[in-house]
């Protein structure tokens, strides 16, 4: 599942930062990587790019890593995308960075930008790897609607059953028109969650599952607060109006959430 | 009986506002005047723009996927023939006010207009006429459409009380049974009670004045308390007997009578210059729908525009809560499309034609005959009506025709009043408490009564309409909590199949 990634690299971060990091997703099972570093037109050397990329792949083939780099020059999100694609990478690996509102405002944020164009998985890392810890994840969400995408991402998330041990089943949905029809729908609801429960319990040592009313994104967020979770795992195809028009849960719990994402299109 | 929360604080709020009414009406009148002129200058604005949305909203919903989905279960017929639905839609969505101002308010509109139109200038009769079309028309209509729709919707195709609370569900979820469905229908009953009463103040006033000219009956008060009591002993008969098919019938021959009036006044008034006003009006309400559908003149006739629009838009939704709960009850089994373009265009259309017909023949007695219509309009409003019969042959049976059609429109909207009222205050039962009908049909009459003699009456509507504000918020909310049960309802979310819970079916004991 997560055997080839996509790392766009930023080249002022140290050597020690991308160990840490390529050590971090070998515990995911990434055996390569293709290092991407993308550049502005007209800025920058893209020769003296190359050399750095090339430092970083001798330096990461003897902790066994498989390597590919390339340095290009374009619009970051979209040669991701596409660099992605051409390399059949089995995710793209975002190092998550903060930034300030004001420059959410004036740029945007090619991690948004990126999971709402990409076919690929994404995983954001928000947090700086401890190198000292054995391991990287241990509690994570799985946040689903018992739709298609989150079936997508149940396969991913079985994946990860050797560095992950707790797991929330989390589902978020609108409340019903009437009392009828709610009673269905939480019915529906405790059904679908126990089928997943027993399934998940095969595969992590613990399992927990929580049903809310209400704003997924928000629903997810505040669960990811309340559990110091280090991981949320979510669907992310969302193309509805509403989507639309206020941006998706995807992108919402991306831009919000402390801990990482892993969204599987 | 006194259970009931809605019940208890919602009579309580009326005692006070009476009693306020009475020991001193003009601390009432200030309080109500403060706040109605507050809300109508800061937020007369929201009015005109949730009105317009109501109306796109109403027209996109026809018209959208969901517009075949029945106000009923799929297989349920319609419970009224077409004439019969649309007779007690007019009746009660217009039918009282179209009396009342069907001759005053375009001689009103035509003596005083906003201050860029000269008065009295044939610029101002072709404004008078295309803002009553559009006072009376579609907008009203959406009002009471977004409100009668949603009820029908969650009571009769989603097995819910009749009540607005239960339109909340898919936002408030259980809440609806608390502090916050409370509120909504506290505020229903508050607007609803204190709408009718103010109604049946007026509309006595005008009955009063019909007997006046007709019959020399004296024009005091004692008579119209006398009339006020009639009027109460009839509905109050009606409502406890439960007549049924009467109330039926009384709405379709007065809707006969009043087609009757409208037919003899078209014929034997100018009838070519009735459908000049009618087309021409008709024109260029269509020209100039957009124009007036947000236009609030801020530069120059704002105070116009708060007087008239503005109380309008507000009323219709005061007064919305009641005309949408009897609505929906007699629009069941009807597709939204069905219901939709029923509403909005039938009744609409009648009373085009209505204005054009009274307000026609009034404008061609005022600008060819050279009869001052207008000055009674303006001056004494309730005889509008009467004065201008008194230029027509068979004068004395038009008035009676009118005299009768004004009692039995009250008759039945009183009736109907004492019905919802008792609905919405035990929890949406079908067939509410005799004990409950009694107490809300004296209390209305007797709130009617003493603000008449008080003076209170018109500081009661100013409370009615305040209650406009929140209810525009409501109402908003509403189109979402539609929008969201027929989004739910097109994905068949929890199909039936998966667990076995039925929905409960409303019934109905009357009506």
């Amino acid at each position: 599942m997560f055997a080839k990634a996509l790392f766009p690299i930023d080249l002022n971060q140290t050597m020690e930062e991308t160990i840490t990091r390529a050590k971090f997703i070998s515990q995911l099972g990434t055996k390569y990587i293709h290092f991407l570093h993308i550049m502005p037109p007209g800025l920058g050397n893209l020769g003296h790019a190359q050399r750095r990329l090339d430092d970083i792949a001798v330096m990461l083939h003897s902790y066994g890593f498989g390597i590919t780099r390339k340095a290009r020059v374009g619009s970051p999100a979209d040669t991701i995308c596409q660099e992605a694609k051409d390399n059949d990478a089995s995710y793209i690996y975002i190092p998550g960075r903060c930034k300030n509102v004001m420059y959410y405002a004036l740029l945007g944020s090619t991690t948004r930008d990126v999971i709402r164009l990409t076919e690929k998985p994404a995983f954001v890392h928000k947090k700086r790897p401890d190198p000292w810890k054995q391991k990287g994840l241990s509690r994570v969400i799985y946040a689903t609607d018992f739709e298609e995408t989150a079936e997508r991402s149940l396969t991913y998330l079985k994946s990860l059953s050797s560095t992950v041990s707790d797991i929330t089943i989390l589902h978020a949905g609108q409340r019903g028109s009437d009392p009828v029809s709610e009673k269905r729908r939480q019915l529906n609801v405790n059904n679908n969650l126990e089928h997943l429960e027993k399934e998940l319990a095969k595969d992590f040592a613990e399992v927990k599952v929580r049903a809310g009313v209400g704003l997924p994104d928000k629903l997810i967020l505040e669960e990811a607060e309340l559990s110091c979770v280090d991981l949320v795992v979510l669907g992310s195809l969302n193309q509805g109006l509403k989507q639309k028009i206020i941006g998706s849960t995807a992108e919402e719990v991306t831009g919000k959430s402390k801990c990482s994402i892993l969204l599987v299109p | 009986m006194f259970r009931g929360v809605v019940f208890r604080v919602s009579l309580i709020i009326v005692l006070v506002l009476v009693v306020l009414g009475i020991f001193d009406p003009d601390l009432l009148n200030r309080i109500s005047t403060i706040s109605y002129s507050n809300i109508i200058t800061h937020f007369g604005w929201s009015y005109l723009l949730a009105a317009f949305l109501f109306l796109i909203f109403s027209i996109v919903l026809a018209f959208s996927r969901y517009g075949n989905v029945k106000l009923g279960k799929d297989n349920e017929k319609p419970e009224y023939s077409y004439f019969g639905w649309f007779s007690m839609l007019f009746a009660a969505g217009m039918g009282i006010g179209l009396i009342f101002w069907g001759v005053a308010e375009p001689l009103n509109h035509y003596m005083n207009p906003p201050a860029h139109i000269a008065g009295k200038s044939g610029d101002a009769a072709a404004f008078a006429m295309r803002y009553s079309f559009f006072h009376w028309g579609l907008q009203p209509w959406a009002i009471y459409i977004i409100m009668s729709l949603s009820i029908a919707y969650f009571s009769f195709r989603r097995g819910m009380p009749p009540l607005i609370s239960s339109c909340f569900y898919p936002l408030l979820g259980e809440r609806i049974y608390g502090v916050y469905g409370y509120i909504i229908d506290i505020l229903a009953v508050f607007a609803t009670i204190f709408g009718v009463a103010t109604s049946l103040g007026l509309g006595a006033l005008q009955i009063n004045s019909g007997l006046n000219i007709v019959f020399g009956l004296p024009g005091t008060t004692t008579t119209t308390l006398v009339l006020i009591a009639v009027v109460t002993v009839l509905f109050m008969v009606s409502s406890i007997v439960g007549l049924d098919k009467g109330i039926q019938f009384l709405s379709k021959s007065n809707m006969l009578i009043a087609g009757l009036l409208l037919m003899f006044t078209f014929i034997v008034g100018p009838t070519s210059y009735i459908l000049n006003v009618f087309s021409s009006t008709l024109g260029e309400f269509a020209n100039q729908f957009l124009n007036m559908s947000l236009q609030l003149h801020p530069f120059e006739g704002y105070e116009w525009t708060k007087s008239w629009t503005l109380f309008y838009w507000a009323w219709w939704i005061a007064w919305s809560p009641f005309v949408g709960l009897f609505v929906a009850r007699i629009s069941r089994g009807r597709t939204i499309k069905e219901f939709v373009l029923g509403a909005l265009f039938v009744p609409t259309l009648l009373t085009f034609f209505w204005f054009s017909v009274f307000g026609g023949s009034a404008m061609e007695l005022q600008l060819e005959q050279g009869i001052n219509l207008a000055k009674v309009a303006t001056t004494d409003t309730p005889t509008a009506l009467f004065a201008m019969f008194a230029h027509y042959p068979l004068s004395n049976l038009l008035s009676v025709a009118a005299i009768f059609l004004l009692v039995v429109f009250f008759v039945t909207s009183a009736d109907s009043a004492t019905f919802v009222l008792g609905m919405m205050t035990s929890g949406g039962n079908m067939c509410p408490p005799l004990g409950k009908k009694v107490i809300w049909g004296i209390v209305q009459s007797t709130v009617a009564a003493i603000l008449l003699l008080s003076g209170g009456l018109l500081a009661l509507q100013k409370m009615a309409i305040n209650a406009a504000l929140p209810f525009t918020l409501i109402m908003v909310l509403m189109c979402y909590n539609l929008l969201r049960a027929l989004n739910q309802e097109e994905k068949e979310m929890y199909p039936t199949s998966d667990v076995n819970v039925d929905a409960p079916e409303q019934s109905c004991c009357r009506r």
